[in-house]
């Protein structure tokens, strides 16, 4: 098979990486302009200036003309360098996850980025990404397709409904990022296009808020509509990329698809998927939907990748669809799960922000009269991420746990704002910790942490557990002795204290292995 | 199954360099705090309590609490000194393994282990060389072996 070059857009990447040449022709001009030279003397050399943007261009061509590809069926071999030659090989057996993005800025000179993801090389960084001409991308990438498909398999695909799509976009967003665009977008006007124009942009948007206070502080109306304002583009980007979204299961692939004005498409290698996540959000916990994700090196792992499988649905219809695209992955009711008088645990950390606030609020309300009702608008508008985290902790108290089918662990936890069901395959557990505190010790309660296989770090928190019980489904006991759960002691003793898993151990029939 | 133990010279390797560490903190809050005596005192008290607290209760506490063994393909490492933790590693995702040792753990015969998981790793600080090593061997043998 014969090798080939990539897009000739490529080029364009070679350039920009030479670019920083460009500081010897601006550092002539600066130095004469600074030795009192004129217009004449500086043309006088301004061959010099000509010859390093030829030889910037010459590199990247150069760079351009030796990086060539070749696609094997046992891998995919690329070699590069002009003066330092580099040859790569990846084997087919070991490309997890490769993905072809279709920007719309490559789309007129038919340009697509195919990238090649692997167990190797950084969290945040892709191991192969390579621009080339969009026939011979697809090419690969069905015949990447075709090697992990079976023709007796038959392929299941999954297109969801709009409004499953908008759910999921809304779950997707945070405000954060748009009010980071539209900061950024207002702050750089000034500079890109005239102090003028930029005055003209605060103005409007000051009046605007002015105009529409209804007796609200304005400043704190200019807050609550950066954030509204912030959160809807992002929904609306969600929106763009997550449009047209399509899943296809293969034998042992699982092709994801979607994308309007940037299409992106992704082949994942099934037996290599870490986990899948279940999301809820509070809104979605209140209008019954979840939504799955799925955790494979390479797969969600650029800023605006997909990293959705099956959009916002019902539990009955997601469970169909989960067991339709990917049956492996089958979650199992909570086995573990946190005693009664564990609530405080849970409740903990958002309530301690949830009292001190309008404690503080008040207390400078009444130093700073003039400022007061700025202020209980300030504690106000900080109540309801607080009110929000106390309710998504209550929820997690209620539905937190451990489950397990086999070696399939189903873990139940809070993380942040999210309530996440991940089903975990036994092989993919990197760590379990069991973390006990001083007090958890006297109620013979633990905190679970475990690190998942994954690029990056990957971790699951369940609280107040039962230890014994988290032993034995862990299968962590010293002795195979299963742990006994009722008739507990009151108090522990210091030799439990100072050594207090063997502790654990007594004569028991094990409660997931009853079935 | 046999439960490994820290060996009680890491212990004295733990107490000695607390002494170490709080002879230098004493050494340099003279020189730069000796012209302002409540603070100096303040300070030289702290240390003292701090050198007191490692030396007495921090490390032979985490010395008494620190096991390891395997069992059932999983490496268990018991540890913590205030809140109690049970790190459980299968071995089949065990990377790699490395040891180390600084110059203050030769003459002790001591030898730390670094193990290295997909996305996670694990620190054990202090073993006897023999026991290191045999730990090094087992996993890179069983690694070789699967």
């Amino acid at each position: 098979m014969s090798e080939h070059r990539t897009h000739p857009i490529t080029l364009l990447q070679m350039i920009w990486r030479f670019l920083f040449l460009l500081i010897f022709p601006a550092a002539r001009g600066f130095l004469t302009a600074l030795s009192g030279g004129n217009v004449a003397q500086w043309l006088n050399g301004a061959w010099k200036d000509i010859l390093i943007i030829a030889a910037i261009l010459l590199l990247a061509f150069l760079q351009w003309w030796f990086l060539r590809y070749r696609w094997e069926p046992v891998g995919l071999s690329i070699r590069r360098g002009v003066l330092f030659r580099q040859r790569m090989f990846i084997p087919a057996s070991k490309m997890i996850t490769m993905s072809l993005t279709r920007p719309f800025y490559l789309r007129p000179v038919g340009g697509v980025r195919l990238r090649v993801d692997t167990w190797a090389g950084a969290g945040n960084s892709t191991d192969i990404s390579l621009i080339l001409p969009k026939k011979a991308a697809i090419d690969i990438f069905s015949k990447r397709e075709n090697s992990l498909t079976d023709l007796d398999f038959t392929p299941r695909e999954y297109h969801p409904k709009g409004l499953y799509i908008t759910c999921l976009s809304a779950i997707l967003s945070s405000s954060f990022a748009g009010v980071l665009f539209f900061a950024t977008f207002i702050s750089q006007t000034g500079s890109l296009l005239g102090q003028e124009f930029a005055d003209r942009i605060t103005g409007t948007f000051e009046r605007l808020t002015r105009a529409i206070a209804w007796g609200i502080p304005p400043a704190t109306v200019a807050v609550a509509y950066l954030i509204i304002f912030g959160w809807l583009y992002s929904f609306v980007r969600n929106l763009i990329r997550h449009k047209n979204f399509v899943v296809r299961r293969r034998k042992n692939e699982l092709y994801i698809n979607s994308g309007i004005i940037t299409n992106r498409s992704y082949s994942i290698r099934l037996d290599e998927i870490n986990y899948i996540d279940i999301r809820q959000s509070l809104v979605t916990k209140l209008l019954g939907l979840y939504s799955v994700f799925v955790n494979a090196v390479g797969y969600g792992k650029e800023k605006d990748d997909i990293s959705a499988m099956i959009p916002a649905n019902p539990w009955e219809r997601l469970q169909r669809h989960l067991h339709f695209l990917l049956p492996e992955f089958a979650a199992s009711p909570r086995q573990v799960k946190p005693n009664g008088g564990a609530i405080f645990r849970f409740i903990l950390d958002p309530l301690i922000p949830t009292l001190s606030i309008p404690v503080a609020g008040s207390v400078l309300a009444m130093l700073f009269p003039s400022w007061a009702d700025f202020t209980y608008s300030i504690v106000w508008m900080a109540m309801v991420p607080c009110l929000w985290f106390l309710t998504v902790r209550f929820l997690d108290f209620f539905s937190s746990g451990i489950g397990r089918q086999g070696d399939m662990f189903t873990l139940r936890y809070s993380s942040g704002s999210q309530l996440h069901t991940v089903v975990l395959p036994r092989e993919r557990i990197s760590q379990v910790i069991l973390r006990q505190s001083p007090i958890q010790a006297f109620d013979r309660r633990c905190d679970v942490l475990i690190y998942s296989m994954s690029e990056k770090k990957a971790r699951h928190h369940i609280r107040n557990l039962d230890i014994a019980q988290v032993m034995e489904i862990f299968g962590c006991n010293e002795t195979g002795a299963t742990p006994f759960i009722g008739d507990q002691k009151p108090m522990i003793s210091p030799t439990e204290y100072l050594h207090p898993f063997p502790n654990y151990l007594r004569q028991w029939k094990p409660f997931w292995k009853k079935r | 199954m046999k439960k490994n133990v820290l060996p009680h010279r890491s212990l004295v390797l733990w107490q000695l360099r607390a002494a170490v560490i709080t002879f230098l903190a004493a050494f340099l809050l003279t020189l730069l705090l000796s012209d302002f005596h409540f603070w100096y005192r303040l300070s030289l008290m702290l240390t003292g309590i701090l050198f007191l607290f490692f030396f007495c209760v921090y490390y032979p506490l985490k010395r008494i609490k620190f096991t390891f063994f395997l069992h059932d393909g999983q490496l268990i490492v018991d540890c913590g000194v205030f809140y109690n933790r049970r790190r459980v590693i299968p071995l089949d995702n065990i990377q790699y393994v490395t040891t180390l040792r600084t110059p203050d753990m030769l003459p002790f015969g001591l030898s730390s282990v670094m193990i290295h998981s997909v996305g996670t790793s694990l620190y054990l600080p202090c073993l006897s060389f023999a026991d290191a090593q045999n730990l090094q061997e087992y996993c890179v043998r069983r690694k070789k072996r699967g």
